[in-house]
């Protein structure tokens, strides 16, 4: 874990076939939207008083039979409708042919007959094709695109060129590694696909930061030899290591807690903060301390031709 | 410090938070009047704690087809925007049977006091016209040639009364005006569809910088008018349902698994840094919890920070970056005393050493934040507010508080390496 410049092009090589594989799974199978964020089909079962094990038998008898049929659903919800219940079933393709509305609202009226409070109550079977407003997420990643200019002439004006050159980088690689890890994953997008792209960036920014203060202070301590940039990064890297796994544990557990606790949404919340704190982790370890590095050396090849040059 | 002056302090700063903590979680009655706890206080929008659902229908009496529902869906998004509302489902359904060729419209928003008068507003039918004339209740229709109206929004309160902006065009100032100089008295309606939104007399003199001041009742009425002289009616009659009540977007009880999942965050962190930096992780601890009180007192104060799903991720972001400030801060105050320095020596140059990183990660995600405030639309501007608020409190806590719970409680301890567990080098 100390050698990180050594095994840098191992390392690129991961990350850029990762990207690659990523990339070309989002161009053939698309975005993997919940039908909550997508057009697609809905079953609405319902029953008019949500008492007893009402909301039990309409979710397993419509399950039994849409298992019978061999359909499957993308997802479903019950929404609780004032004194009613309705559990909405969604499909991203018509299934309409394979069901039939009629048969399955006899079915739970039959399960309904077995409880004497449940036999009365009205039971409702609809089907739909749903369309869906379009994602609003696009203007954050507008928004995100302008902070990380900003970001840039900051960090130019605080740390330099190398400082902000590899800050940017790894922000960048953070989010493009994020992106390609969700195509290769399949997890759901839902609302937070963008605002997790921008957690994994300004993680790993907030890594990057303390990575290259440590660089350049090292720097000023060093001579200007070549091969000290690579053993610097090395050493700030290394020693900004157990930081980095703290709160990288703790961005975890955040997400381990949204997976263990909440209804669906929030579980697929929890997986995305997952894979984007193992991106921002990724990248800043990586890769800043030897972009640091690459950029100081740059520079100071460049100084050296200058001088030899009008001497 | 001395020792004495630092247990006062520290009782005190303890017994604060102590109570703010309770405050936080416990719900009273007294007399009359309902308190509510903190934590209940914090305003949560829709997708996180439900709301309720409206189904447009559309009115037999259209006179035509509905070429395209996407278009009336972003028109109404873009009203909701307007209006106020940020997390909010939108969608058009249609049942898969012969002959069912319309979609019915269904919005679930937050349950608001003004929420039935906002649909109907942003679902309003027809265009805007100006009638006016000698008499009272005018039929003439005037400026329908062009665009008379170019902008039209909430001006604020004036003595009681909301008011809405009306700018006209050049062609709308002018087209008035020349009514105005042939008419001694001259009565103004603006109306949209069967809904009179002004109606009035009017004089030259109450049109400045061609501009009119519209009085409405309340606040949500003039923001109502204001959007819909902007952007008109709908294209098509869509009949609005009574509002029913639905669960969260998220999932039932969403807000209480997200509050919970925070929960486990801030003690999980709290454990951490108590096993693993002993006396600095007291430090740490206590930091860490007066930035979780300090940031859920600003979700109540802060009237315009509604918690959704996605603010749900930047209180989450920025409880770490405080915790993040505080582990670097540690780090290098144990490398200080690791070079030989004494304990006081190496606190004090472990702060200035990490006040540089700590001020630059700050910025870079207040950057990120103000960017997304000034961008993004919908529950991402939740986001940002809960971004901004927390960055601005973690780096008070990172600088300032554990600045002060240091000197408050390193007095305390008789052998202060010990207690912190600073290592020299070579041990």
């Amino acid at each position: 874990m100390k050698n990180i410049t050594g095994k840098i092009k191992i390392t690129l090589i991961a990350v850029l076939v990762l990207l690659l594989v990523g990339f070309v799974l989002f161009g053939v199978l698309g975005f993997n939207d919940t039908a909550d964020f997508s057009d697609g089909y809905e079953l609405n079962v319902g029953v008019e008083v949500n008492i007893g094990d009402a909301s039990k038998i309409l979710k397993e008898t419509t399950d039994a039979y849409l298992s019978e049929k061999n359909v499957s659903y993308k997802g479903y919800a019950l929404e609780k409708l004032d004194e009613g219940g309705t559990y909405v079933f969604k499909f991203k393709k018509d299934v309409s042919e394979n069901i039939s509305l009629d048969d399955l609202k006899t079915k739970i009226e039959t399960a309904m007959q077995s409880s004497d409070i449940l036999s009365g109550l009205e039971v409702s079977v609809n089907y739909f094709a749903r369309k869906n407003l379009g994602n609003k997420n696009l203007w954050l990643l507008l928004s995100v695109g302008i902070a990380l200019v900003a970001v840039f002439v900051y960090t130019l004006i605080m740390d330099k060129l190398s400082g902000a050159t590899s800050l940017i980088t790894v922000s960048v690689g953070s989010a493009l590694l994020f992106f390609a890890l969700m195509g290769i994953t399949r997890i759901p997008l839902a609302e937070f696909f963008f605002p997790c792209m921008a957690v994994s960036a300004m993680l790993s920014a907030v890594f990057a930061c303390g990575i290259i203060a440590r660089c350049n202070e090292a720097f000023k301590n060093v001579g200007n030899d070549k091969k000290s940039y690579d053993s610097i990064a090395d050493e700030c890297t290394y020693s900004s290591l157990f930081r980095i796994a703290f709160i990288s544990i703790a961005l975890a557990v955040f997400g381990i807690a949204f997976i263990a606790i909440g209804p669906a949404y929030l579980r697929i919340l929890g997986l995305q903060l997952i894979v984007a704190d193992l991106c921002a982790v990724f990248t800043s370890y990586s890769f800043t301390g030897i972009l640091w590095g690459k950029c100081k050396g740059l520079k100071k090849s460049r100084k050296t031709e200058t001088k030899t040059q009008n001497n | 410090m001395k020792k004495n002056k630092a247990i006062i302090l520290l009782s005190l700063v303890s017994l604060i938070m102590a109570f703010v903590l309770a405050m936080s979680f416990v719900k009273f009655t007294s007399g009359i009047k309902k308190y509510n706890s903190v934590i209940g206080a914090i305003d949560t929008d829709y997708d996180v704690s439900g709301g309720v659902s409206y189904t447009l229908t559309l009115n037999r009496e259209n006179e035509k087809e509905v070429e395209n529902v996407d278009d009336v869906l972003n028109v109404l998004d873009s009203r909701l925007n307007e209006l106020g509302y940020k997390a909010y489902s939108l969608s058009a359904q249609k049942e898969v049977n012969d002959g069912v060729k319309d979609y019915s419209i269904r919005i679930c928003v937050e349950d608001t006091d003004t929420v039935d008068s906002d649909i109907k507003a942003v679902s309003a039918y027809g265009t805007v016209k100006f009638f006016g004339g000698a008499e009272e209740d005018p039929s003439t229709e005037i400026m329908n040639e062009k665009q008379s109206v170019a902008s039209a929004k909430y001006a604020g309160e004036n003595a009681g009364s909301y008011l809405v902006e009306v700018v006209f065009t050049d062609y709308g100032y002018n087209a008035l005006v020349e009514e105005l100089d042939a008419n001694s008295t001259y009565y103004l309606k603006l109306t949209l569809g069967d809904q009179t939104l002004l109606s009035g007399s009017i004089s030259k003199d109450a049109i400045n910088n061609k501009t009119i001041y519209i009085n409405t009742g309340t606040e949500a009425a003039a923001r109502q008018t204001a959007m819909q002289i902007r952007t008109g009616g709908l294209d098509y009659l869509y009949d609005v349902s009574d509002a029913v009540k639905v669960s969260p977007l998220m999932g039932e009880n969403a807000a209480l698994y997200a509050g919970l999942a925070v929960g486990i965050l801030l003690v999980v962190a709290i454990a951490g840094m108590l096993v693993v930096y002993g006396g600095f992780g007291l430090i740490g601890s206590l930091s860490v919890l007066a930035f979780a009180l300090i940031d859920a007192c600003m979700m109540v104060a802060i009237p315009v920070i509604k918690v959704s799903a996605p603010a749900i991720i930047g209180i989450g972001l920025s409880l770490i970056l405080c915790i993040d400030g505080l582990v670097l801060t540690v780090k290098r105050i144990r490398e200080e005393s690791a070079n030989g320095k004494t304990v006081k020596a190496a606190v004090k140059t472990g702060y200035k050493r990490a006040f540089m990183p700590i001020i630059n990660s700050n910025v870079i995600v207040l950057i990120t934040a103000l960017s997304i405030l000034a961008f993004a639309k919908g529950a991402l501007v939740g986001f940002g507010w809960t971004l901004l608020v927390g960055v601005v409190i973690s780096f008070i806590t990172n600088v300032l508080l554990s600045k002060m719970f240091t000197a408050l409680i390193l007095p305390l301890s008789a052998n202060k390496e010990k207690f912190l567990k600073l290592k020299k080098a070579g041990e």
